[in-house]
């Protein structure tokens, strides 16, 4: 991308029109001027049109000059900024031109940070936003930028299948703005990180487009991944857990850390202590029985004598009636459960459906051109269905934006809330079914028994019997209910260890890969290292300096020393480390095959940097073959011969660089005439 | 579209559900609000559903909320009755909330007179549900021993 001009717009009283204009060319512009007479002013306008202030600063117009959002002075008078913008003409990496056009001070909204950038080019004009929530997706200017200067937004997933970006454009800008002071402290000293690990190294990969960091990108996706199956571990390993407590029951191999290969899984099975020896459910299942057979034969033998009478004949009907409504009671939770999941699929669609809309309808607020239906292209009229886009091209007024979205918003709280219920109800629904099931499958056992009157005397012998027969009976269905849930359970723990374990392996692949990126770094490696020679670093030479992607320092330059590797910055001089950041960011200019293709140094000749360095960054600048736009201070007048704008120059022919110079007598922001 | 009652309307149920709809809102919106000035879309939805399927049972529950249909015709009979101006849609932190409007009260007042839908009515004047039920609510399941 080349910046072809960038033009300030400032309207002060009685719509004075000031501001300026500077035109750039390819290859090497050097701004020139007094200290303090606006190069950074004009360089900080770049900034802003392109959504990028957070490099020189934070988020919208404060932070630039208050030269051109507060009052300015001109010809010694002071005039007070009423209203003014800026407007950015850039030749893309795609080749067309468009000019970004955003809002420095709006009187009508003075403390807004002017999200919106319009866009015009290529016959269109349309508006994106930046600094809020999607800036990289569809309405997003960022998305735009990248787009129309073939850069690639790497995207990777998060938690539960959430895509968040692993870099964003400003990350990325990084490579083509140093600042004037903090700029010159570290190698993108002024990176919002917005908290993505490893930044820095991630930055330099993306623009020598190692293999590593879409190999590390997948490590945190497994990672993430692999944390997610721990955690359904751990939670289903707390619920058996609870179950096997409940029943005296245990599984030595079990835990909730450690995640076990599927073969165990299989192998697990479920141990109860019986007069100190280890007993398996299948033979305490086997145990119980045995002795229900043997409670069933003795209470058979005393009460085989006995006949029925009448109310124990009335006893058996209310049994049978309870069991029926029990049935019936099981079949409508069953029935309700049914309705619930059907409820929460469709609710789910429902629900992704009002959140795609207010999406839309969230990112439009922030744009003020071209708000038509046709930028909603989700939404559907609520009462009959029918997609918006095709019904009216017509502007969306503010009005009914905020209206749509407190009016979507409280439908999605509604869908939410529901849907988490509805979720929670799912057990309890299950513990309603389990309850009608026990309570049938007692009930059942009960009516068994009442074939004998055991009501009478000679049966009162055997009522501890009948009341252990009912203990055992129960046991033994909280057994075998439990054995169909450990089935349940161990099919879900095997589905967890057979992911976990391709994870695993899947791991191992991508690590193999991150070895494959060392040509690439080493010709960067010797190229930073050319450079560097030739802008005169001398600071522990240059012969023990390397750049590798690993260790402390992934793609930094390092130099190894007694043994041990330290950062550039720490052992070289303070005008050395400079060079090595000229000769950092050219390098990645010259190399990068994902790059915004130019470069903006303000000040670059930092602690009285010597001449014939400052000489050899504007020639290798020149000679780059790409746009570089540099901000020099003058140390006297700049019709003075000596001036040193002219000796630094002196080695290149005039058609190599396009000078670009702030008068002496006023500052950057003039009169453009009414 | 102004709806006008006809004397026939007192023994008959309408043609139209919507009519039912629309005595059910405004109906909760006018005896359901408790302390609140207005209603939010989750408890109006609630009583909306139960009402229109007479579940007096789901309405009488005091603390816990049983499952109800958060879909059906509430979304659609709520947008034509706000466009109709029977209801109004207030902005509260940047949520919706629902009034009943002067046209609803009117409406709501001859559908009285008239004495028509007084099961409906009746129903809608025993509910008795407050708005912090429904910031966090849980769906129960109701056990039966016999």
């Amino acid at each position: 991308m080349n910046i072809e001009s960038v033009d300030l717009e400032v309207k002060s009283l009685d719509a004075e029109k000031f501001g300026f204009y500077y035109k750039f060319k390819e290859g090497l512009n050097l701004l020139t001027g007094h200290n303090s007479s606006g190069k950074s002013t004009v360089l900080s306008c770049i900034y802003y049109c392109l959504g990028l202030e957070q490099l020189i600063g934070s988020k919208g117009p404060k932070t630039l000059s208050p030269a051109i959002r507060e009052s300015f002075k001109y010809q010694g008078n002071t005039y007070p900024v009423v209203s003014s913008s800026c407007a950015l003409e850039i030749k893309a990496n795609n080749g067309k031109k468009y000019t970004l056009t955003r809002v420095i001070k709006d009187p009508s909204n003075p403390h807004s940070i002017n999200n919106e950038i319009i866009i015009k080019g290529c016959g269109d004009e349309f508006g994106k936003y930046v600094h809020a929530i999607r800036d990289h997706d569809e309405h997003g200017f960022y998305r735009w930028l990248a787009d129309v200067n073939n850069l690639v937004i790497l995207e990777s997933e998060k938690e539960r299948g959430k895509v968040s970006k692993s870099l964003y454009m400003q990350n990325v800008f990084a490579l083509s703005f140093i600042e004037q002071t903090k700029g010159w402290s570290d190698f993108f000293s002024m990176l919002p990180s917005f908290g993505i690990k490893d930044v820095k190294q991630k930055i330099v990969e993306y623009c020598l487009q190692l293999n590593s960091l879409e190999s590390r990108l997948k490590l945190d996706e497994i990672e993430t991944k692999k944390e997610e199956l721990k955690k359904l571990w751990k939670s289903d390993v707390g619920q058996l857990s609870q179950k096997l407590d409940q029943l005296n029951f245990y599984i030595p191999s079990l835990n909730k850390k450690n995640v076990l290969e599927d073969k165990k899984v299989e192998k697990l099975s479920p141990l109860i202590l019986i007069d100190d020896k280890e007993c398996d459910v299948d033979k305490y299942l086997k145990h119980l029985n045995t002795q229900i057979n043997y409670l069933n034969r003795a209470i058979e033998l005393s009460t085989n004598t006995l006949t029925t009478n009448g109310k124990n004949l009335k006893q058996k009907e209310m049994l049978l009636t309870s069991i029926r409504m029990y049935e019936n009671d099981h079949e409508h939770v069953y029935d309700l459960l049914t309705q619930e999941k059907e409820k929460q699929t469709s609710y789910k669609r429902m629900l992704f459906g009002i959140e795609e809309d207010l999406k839309d309808f969230q990112d439009i607020k922030w744009i003020s051109s071209d708000r038509t239906w046709e930028k909603i292209s989700n939404s559907k009229c609520p009462v009959c269905e029918q997609g918006l886009a095709q019904v009216s091209k017509k502007s969306i007024s503010d009005e009914r934006v905020t209206k749509t979205s407190a009016f979507l918003k409280s439908q999605r709280d509604l869908y939410q809330s529901y849907l988490n219920a509805s979720i929670g109800s799912t057990k309890k629904h299950n513990a309603a079914l389990d309850f009608y099931s026990l309570k049938i499958k007692s009930k059942r056992k009960e009516l068994d028994y009442f074939s004998k009157d055991i009501s009478t005397p000679s049966v009162l012998a055997i009522r501890s019997e009948m009341q252990n027969l009912a203990e055992l009976n129960q046991r033994h269905d909280h057994v075998e209910d439990f054995v169909n849930s450990f089935k349940v359970i161990k099919n879900s723990l095997k589905e967890i260890s057979i992911q976990y374990y391709g994870l695993l392996e899947e791991e191992k692949g991508v690590k193999a890969l991150l070895k494959q990126d060392e040509s690439t770094v080493k010709s960067f490696e010797n190229l930073f290292i050319s450079l560097l020679n030739k802008f005169g670093y001398r600071s522990n030479g240059t012969k023990y300096i390397h750049i590798e992607n690993s260790g402390n320092y992934p793609l930094i330059p390092q130099i190894k020393m007694y043994g041990e590797n330290q950062n550039i910055r720490f052992i070289s001089s303070a005008s050395d480390f400079v060079r090595s950041i000229w000769a950092y960011y050219l390098s990645l200019l010259i190399l990068g095959k994902r790059h915004p293709g130019f470069l903006v140094l303000d000040e670059p000749g930092q602690h009285q940097m010597r001449l014939d360095s400052l000489i050899k960054l504007l020639t290798t600048s020149s000679d780059s073959g790409k746009q570089v736009l540099m901000a020099v201070s003058q140390d006297r007048k700049f019709d003075d011969k000596k001036v040193n704008i002219k000796e630094m120059l002196q080695e290149l022919d005039e058609s190599e660089y396009h000078l670009l110079h702030i008068e002496d007598s006023d500052g950057c922001v003039v009169k453009k005439g009414l | 579209m102004e709806i006008v009652l006809n004397d026939d309307l007192q023994d008959c149920h309408p043609d139209s559900f919507y009519v039912i709809h629309l005595i059910i809102l405004c109906a909760s919106l006018k005896y359901c609000l408790g302390a609140s000035k207005s209603m939010t879309f989750k408890k109006l939805s609630y009583i909306f559903d139960n009402v229109l399927k007479k579940d007096n049972k789901s309405l009488q529950s005091k603390k816990v909320l049983m499952p109800w249909d958060i879909e059906g015709y509430f979304r659609k009979s709520l947008i034509l009755a706000n466009s109709e101006g029977y209801i109004e849609l207030h902005s509260k932190n940047s949520m919706l909330t629902v009034v009943l409007s002067e046209d609803g009260e009117c409406f709501l007042n001859k559908i009285e007179e008239h004495g028509s839908f007084l099961k409906y009515l009746e129903l809608i004047k025993s509910v008795n549900r407050k708005e912090a039920e429904f910031s966090q609510f849980n769906i129960g399941c109701a056990i039966n021993e016999y």
